[in-house]
């Protein structure tokens, strides 16, 4: 297989993600549009408690981006997305700091992928839109601005 | 079939749920740990749930903990939601009361045999008896799969155990904190080996503390009464 395409596969495995849901590819749409509302706030989450030098907040916001990205069979996000909640659990806020950077470019080369595929997505006839991503309420949270 | 997921994850929710639905579950979906504690204290609770092992609220090891410690607890059967490095999580939610474990990313055709496996089971099975056909059980520092025979230590390394040692440890954990004599274990294992008054029992003991026990030569799991035998001990959870 081509490097590239290797390369590919690592960001985001359309098959894999698609045999996961079962072939139902309207469901897998609707999983890429929710993990494009929810990943970002994860993210400010994520940044806020390396802020706060929370590392219970920061495990708890990578645990819940390294569970939708295993979802959508994200490779390259969810298992930067681990190493944040192992760092998080054994505090090590500094290598975890520097992980940061590597989520956000992973998450940069999934954004494509997942995006042209949930515009895909139909919007049917008197569907109720998606509920609201549950935020994080193990506290009270002091993100910059809200999560959905 | 009424099945229960809590997962606060939208993305894994979602999924779950609907892929679920296609298979003819009918499914209640709930985000915390405090919302399904609820659900699945109702009298129509459903029999069966999914539980994410981390949560707002309460964490899946915490619903697992208060639900078995129920004095008249319903039949549940309960499957806790990993990730697949955390073997660790995987121990305690055994340990917690859960019956079984899937590590995300999960595979559907796994997800849904195991779900019939388990309706199998559950239909006409009182309490007691589904709960003595909970599949994954810990024992000392280890945890044994009853159905594959696989024993796996802390780590989740396997550790080797014969068939006879199998059966001893089957048999113990069939009878919890109850004193059985080496004829008793004899009789119990039906193992066709063994002469009456085989003391060899003593030294297939040794062998398996070693293999369970986090300090052999301090045994907690299963312990010797004097005069009595062997009995074996739960971990409290």
């Amino acid at each position: 297989m081509p490097q590239t395409c290797r390369a590919s596969r690592a960001v985001f495995d359309r098959g894999e993600a698609l045999a996961r849901v079962c072939g139902n590819l309207a469901l897998l749409r609707e999983l890429a549009a929710l993990f494009l509302e929810d990943a970002p706030c994860r993210v400010r989450a994520i940044r806020s408690a390396l802020q706060t030098r929370d590392a219970g907040w920061l495990w708890r916001a990578a645990h819940s981006l390294q569970g939708s990205a295993a979802s959508l069979n994200a490779r390259a996000v969810r298992e930067t997305a681990a190493r944040l909640v192992a760092l998080g659990r054994s505090g090590d806020l500094v290598a975890a700091a520097q992980l940061l950077p590597t989520l956000e470019r992973a998450l940069d080369r999934l954004r494509p992928a997942l995006a042209e595929l949930a515009e895909d997505r139909p919007a049917a006839a008197g569907s109720t839109p998606p509920d609201r991503p549950t935020p994080l309420p193990w506290r009270r949270p002091t993100l910059p601005e809200s999560c959905p | 079939m009424k099945i229960l997921v809590a997962e606060d994850d939208r993305v894994a929710r979602r999924m779950l749920e609907t892929v679920l639905a296609e298979w003819g579950y009918e499914v209640t979906a709930v985000a915390d740990g405090v919302e399904a504690l609820r659900e699945l204290t109702r009298a129509d609770a459903p029999q069966l749930a999914i539980l994410d092992w981390i949560m707002p609220g309460l964490d899946g090891g915490e619903v697992c903990r208060r639900l078995r410690a129920e004095p008249n607890a319903r039949l549940l059967y309960l499957i806790m939601l990993t990730v697949k490095s955390s073997r660790a999580d995987v121990i305690a939610g055994l340990r917690a009361g859960a019956d079984d474990y899937i590590a995300k990313p999960f595979d559907p055709r796994e997800l849904r045999a195991r779900l019939k496996s388990v309706l199998r089971r559950l239909q006409g099975k009182s309490a007691p008896e589904a709960k003595a056909l909970r599949e994954l059980v810990t024992i000392g520092a280890c945890t044994l799969n009853l159905r594959s025979r696989e024993l796996r230590d802390a780590k989740g390394r396997e550790v080797p155990i014969t068939a006879m040692e199998f059966s001893l440890l089957k048999t113990f954990l069939e009878h919890p904190n109850q004193v059985l004599s080496r004829d008793q274990l004899l009789s119990l294992t039906r193992n066709r080996e063994w002469e009456p008054f085989d003391r060899s029992i003593d030294i297939r003991i040794a062998r398996l503390r070693r293999k369970i026990e986090e300090h052999p030569e301090r045994p907690k799991a299963i312990k010797t009464v004097r005069g009595g035998g062997y009995m074996y001990i739960p971990r409290a959870t």
